[in-house]
């Protein structure tokens, strides 16, 4: 290890490569898919919770936890519908979308340094940045325009949205269009002030490269997923 | 040489492109996604089918209206198939993503041509591949794996949800239904982004 990478800033306590958590994604992800039973479910939902908070995101881990056991306890009541997508899509999806909010413990330079060493195209680079931007400013903005509606008594009760839900979806649709328009106008334009479509090699001030510590919790993911798929196999 | 110049740039999408494509795809998801766990949560199995196909496209098309518009370039039909078809791919369907290679190259066959993306018209034509494509997301397992699926289908609904979901999914006046309710949603959906487009975004000399 040289100097300039001894003095690279870690993102998260275990201070990973990007391309180990997208490592730890897919694999949470199919062994997700694959398995049926609810104990195995449990079982990767409580490694991807151990998982993200070992990334120093332990009040995400909380809150996908409490999200999961919700979905699970509510998938037992006796209610249409409720058991269908809820228990066989959402219960799955969370325990892979666990493992990915350890994304958001990261820079989206570190992201972006780390894809572009694959030598992926740069606005595919750049879409993926975005969604992890913008995913976590999007309930924001949801927030701040509801808030807005509010303020300005368009629709004091929820009853008012039942009776008008056309011009409820308009005082919706109105704002968001023109802010995620904004957005992105903005968000280019400071892209390309900063030096994006430069076309050579992309650094950052994030530490990007494997390390021991990668090669040590890509180990323990695989073992884990794959005892979890084997213990499905057995029950 | 100069026009062809222009012309290619023209056609190549510039970072604004890109963003836009992005934000505009995870508004779509997140309307859809929050659609679909309501619906579920309101009806029976077989009575979303009524629902849901409608529901989705009338919720989603002005938001794709105002996106195609602002792009105006080949990629944005496919590339929004795509980016779905990963996503129900990752949430427990691998054999979406070759129905959505399909339907992407399908989608932006019907959208080949010259500003076609400027053509509203078009563009709510095209966008009803996309629904079409979704549809299929959901007729393909019980193509394919019928069995498998329908025993995975059992430890979760009763006889008469599986018995109806089947029914909804394989027989072709079913799935003709279904499709006609996915084009009648993006049409409707469609002319009112189209007034919201007119009277909102183009006005504010945005897009």
């Amino acid at each position: 290890m040289n100097d300039m990478e001894e003095t690279d800033i870690k993102c998260g306590l275990l201070g990973l490569d990007p391309r180990t958590h997208l490592l730890s994604f897919f694999l949470v992800g199919i062994v997700s898919m694959l398995i049926v039973n609810l104990l195995e479910t449990v079982l990767l939902q409580a490694f991807a919770t151990a998982y993200l908070t070992a990334n120093g995101r332990t009040r995400s881990a909380t809150r996908t936890c409490v999200s999961f056991t919700v979905i699970c306890g509510l998938s037992f009541l006796p209610l249409p519908g409720l058991y269908g997508v809820l228990f066989v899509s959402m219960l799955h999806m969370i325990p892979p979308f666990t493992t990915g909010c350890a994304f958001f413990s990261l820079s989206p330079s570190a992201i972006m340094c780390a894809l572009d060493r694959w030598h992926l195209p740069q606005k595919f680079l750049v879409g993926i940045c975005m969604i992890f931007r913008f995913a976590s400013i999007l309930p924001f903005e949801m927030r701040s325009i509801l808030r807005g509606i509010r303020m300005r008594g368009i629709f004091p009760s929820l009853l008012g949205i039942v009776r008008h839900p056309a011009l409820a979806y308009e005082c919706f649709y109105t704002p968001l269009v023109m802010r995620s328009l904004r957005l992105s106008n903005e968000l280019a334009a400071s892209a390309e002030l900063r030096g994006i479509g430069i076309g050579t090699g992309r650094t950052s001030v994030y530490h990007v490269g494997f390390t021991l510590r990668d090669a040590m919790c890509a180990l323990v993911v695989t073992a884990a997923v794959a005892g979890i798929y084997a213990l499905e196999a057995v029950l | 040489m100069k026009a062809e110049v222009e012309s290619s740039k023209n056609t190549r999408w510039v970072m604004r492109d890109v963003l836009t494509f992005v934000i505009f795809n995870l508004i779509i998801m997140i309307l859809i996604t929050v659609a679909k766990v309501v619906e579920d949560m309101l009806l029976a199995p077989q009575n979303t089918f009524f629902v849901g196909s409608w529901l989705f496209p009338l919720l989603a098309t002005p938001f794709y209206l105002v996106m195609a518009d602002r792009i105006g370039k080949r990629g944005v039909l496919s590339g929004s198939i795509l980016i779905f078809g990963v996503l129900y791919t990752f949430m427990g369907g691998p054999y979406c993503a070759p129905v959505a290679i399909v339907g992407a190259v399908i989608g932006e066959l019907v959208m080949w041509g010259k500003d076609s993306y400027h053509d509203i018209k078009r563009v709510i034509g095209g966008y009803i591949v996309y629904w079409v494509t979704f549809g299929f997301y959901g007729i393909i397992p019980y193509v394919l794996f019928r069995e498998a699926y329908m025993k995975q289908l059992e430890t979760y609904y009763n006889a008469a949800d599986v018995t109806a979901m089947i029914a909804q999914y394989t027989e072709l006046p079913w799935i003709l239904l279904m499709m006609a309710l996915f084009a009648a949603g993006t049409i409707v959906g469609g002319l009112i982004g189209s007034k919201f487009l007119k009277k909102h975004v183009r006005k504010a000399k945005i897009a």
